[in-house]
């Protein structure tokens, strides 16, 4: 998981100067793990691949990819989606 | 919880075919519709929704790259609706609920509270006398008239309310609190002996004495009177009042049977089962039980529905066979001189007992004990003094 200092915006850098939350200003996913069964991704921008194994989440600038067993899509919304079951590993892909 | 309510609402197990089975799922999120379960199958997806969402994406395929291929429908409202067409089932599920619903006019449970000298039998069988009763109508209930006549009919009440909530009927009680009695201390009264006996001490109040200490007296005697001779200003009444203790004598005999039996489990049991129509029961076994001896015991079950008493309940009656055995009883002497003893204290209100002679006898399987014995209390009793009481020590005088 690297982070690229070339790709964070302005906002985003504003955000990491004043302290504010960047899902206020910068518009960036908020992603809740609880242990490794449970992730609660928020603002994100839809699914853009869909498996038991893997599933890719699109988060706006970067993409979520979550490896896992018998993982679920429990809930989505147009905001908010839920995925349970057991994940081994977290990816950002920017 | 939540998977019930959709259980109730009605679920849709679709099966979708779609080339880009995300795109689908994307749709599915713009749009607002819920689904869960979703599993991945190939170029499939396979996922549970609620119906009003299966109807939209139904109405959406034509347009959407997706085909439903496989519905399957569960939930209650379904059922109800595959047995549309099933009238005898329908003719009894209305009939159900009219049923049910007209029992709810009737009372089916009545629940006593805030009695506690006066038995809840005795209420509810007043009560029943003025037509509140299981299987009576609630609307007949009228509170005014119930009120009045039953604290007419108990007089130890105070106040009574009957509340109803659908088939059940709440009697609310409050039992009067006596007013505690109130001494006249201006009124003119005596002293008088409420037991035979030999006088031992008097710690008079007020009053002038009748007897002395060493005298003997009969029950209803004078010992202190209210009636006050004065050189200076004549006769004069007090509320006379004291402590009178004489020694009294006392002979007392019990008598119980010199075996008694005990109950011997066998261990048979058998449960019978009664139903309960209203205020009927009919029992569901027509057998015999063959037992001599047996303890029964009864656990009512009303049926409910939502929240509701219905009229109908079940009985499980359970039956414990036994067999009497007859023993010698043991201690049995000291047992009826204990319980002779406690019956004096209790005789001589918390007096002394000071001298005891038992005597013990046994015919034919039956002890008896007999008790002499001497005892020192209190025997004045006030009362007021009466026009009589007056012309006697006239006569005395």
């Amino acid at each position: 998981m690297g982070f690229s200092e070339k790709k964070d915006s302005f906002l985003d850098k504003a955000a990491d100067m004043f302290d504010i939350p960047g899902e206020v200003v910068g518009g960036m996913s908020r992603i809740t793990v609880t242990g490794c069964r449970r992730v609660l991704v928020e603002n994100h921008r839809g699914i853009l691949e869909y498996g038991d194994e893997e599933i890719h989440i699109n988060c706006g600038r970067m993409v979520l990819k979550l490896r896992g067993h018998g993982m679920e899509l429990r809930a989505l919304t147009n905001t908010e989606l839920l995925i349970t079951g057991r994940i081994t590993g977290m990816e950002f892909d920017y | 919880m939540e998977r019930l309510l959709n259980f109730i609402r009605g679920n849709v197990r679709i099966r979708v075919k779609c080339r880009y089975p995300e795109r689908f799922i994307n749709i599915c999120a713009r749009s607002g519709v819920e689904f869960w379960d979703m599993v991945r199958e190939g170029e499939e997806l396979v996922f549970t929704t609620h119906y009003a969402d299966y109807r939209y994406l139904r109405q959406r395929e034509q347009h959407g790259n997706y085909k439903i291929i496989g519905v399957k429908k569960t939930g209650t409202s379904f059922f109800i609706w595959r047995m549309r067409k099933r009238y005898a089932l329908l003719i009894g599920m209305i009939l159900c609920l009219g049923l049910t619903g007209l029992s709810s006019f009737f009372v089916w449970e009545i629940t006593v509270s805030g009695n506690e000298k006066v038995s809840a039998a005795e209420i509810l069988s007043n009560l029943e006398d003025l037509g509140v009763h299981i299987g009576c109508s609630r609307l007949t209930i009228n509170q005014d008239y119930l009120s009045n006549e039953m604290l007419q009919r108990v007089p130890e009440l105070c106040w009574i309310t009957v509340n109803t909530h659908g088939s059940r009927a709440d009697v609310k009680v409050r039992e009067e609190i006596p007013a505690p009695e109130v001494i006249d201390e201006k009124e003119a009264t005596v002293v008088f002996a409420k037991k035979s006996g030999i006088i031992e001490k008097m710690v008079v109040l007020e009053g002038a004495k009748n007897v002395a200490v060493g005298e003997t007296v009969q029950a209803g005697d004078i010992l202190v009177t209210g009636e006050m001779e004065s050189l200076s200003s004549g006769t004069r009444y007090v509320h006379a009042m004291g402590d009178i203790y004489a020694r009294t004598w006392y002979t007392r005999s019990v008598q119980l049977s010199e075996t008694v039996g005990i109950k011997n489990y066998t261990g048979n049991e058998k449960t019978r089962y009664t139903l309960v129509l209203g205020g009927h029961r009919i029992s569901l076994s027509f057998r015999d039980l063959g037992w001599e001896h047996y303890d029964k015991e009864i656990h009512e079950k009303k049926l409910k529905l939502l929240g509701a008493v219905l009229p109908v309940g079940v009985a499980a009656e359970t039956y414990e066979e036994y067999t009497v055995e007859y023993v010698p009883a043991s201690n049995l002497e000291e047992t009826l001189k204990a319980r002779l003893l406690d019956d004096l204290k209790e005789e001589t209100d918390g007096g002394e007992i000071i001298w005891t002679e038992f005597e013990t006898k046994s015919e034919e399987g039956v002890m008896t004990v007999t008790v002499n014995a001497e005892c020192l209390e209190q025997i004045g009793e006030v009362r007021k003094l009466t026009e009589k009481d007056l012309h006697e020590s006239e006569e005395t005088g």
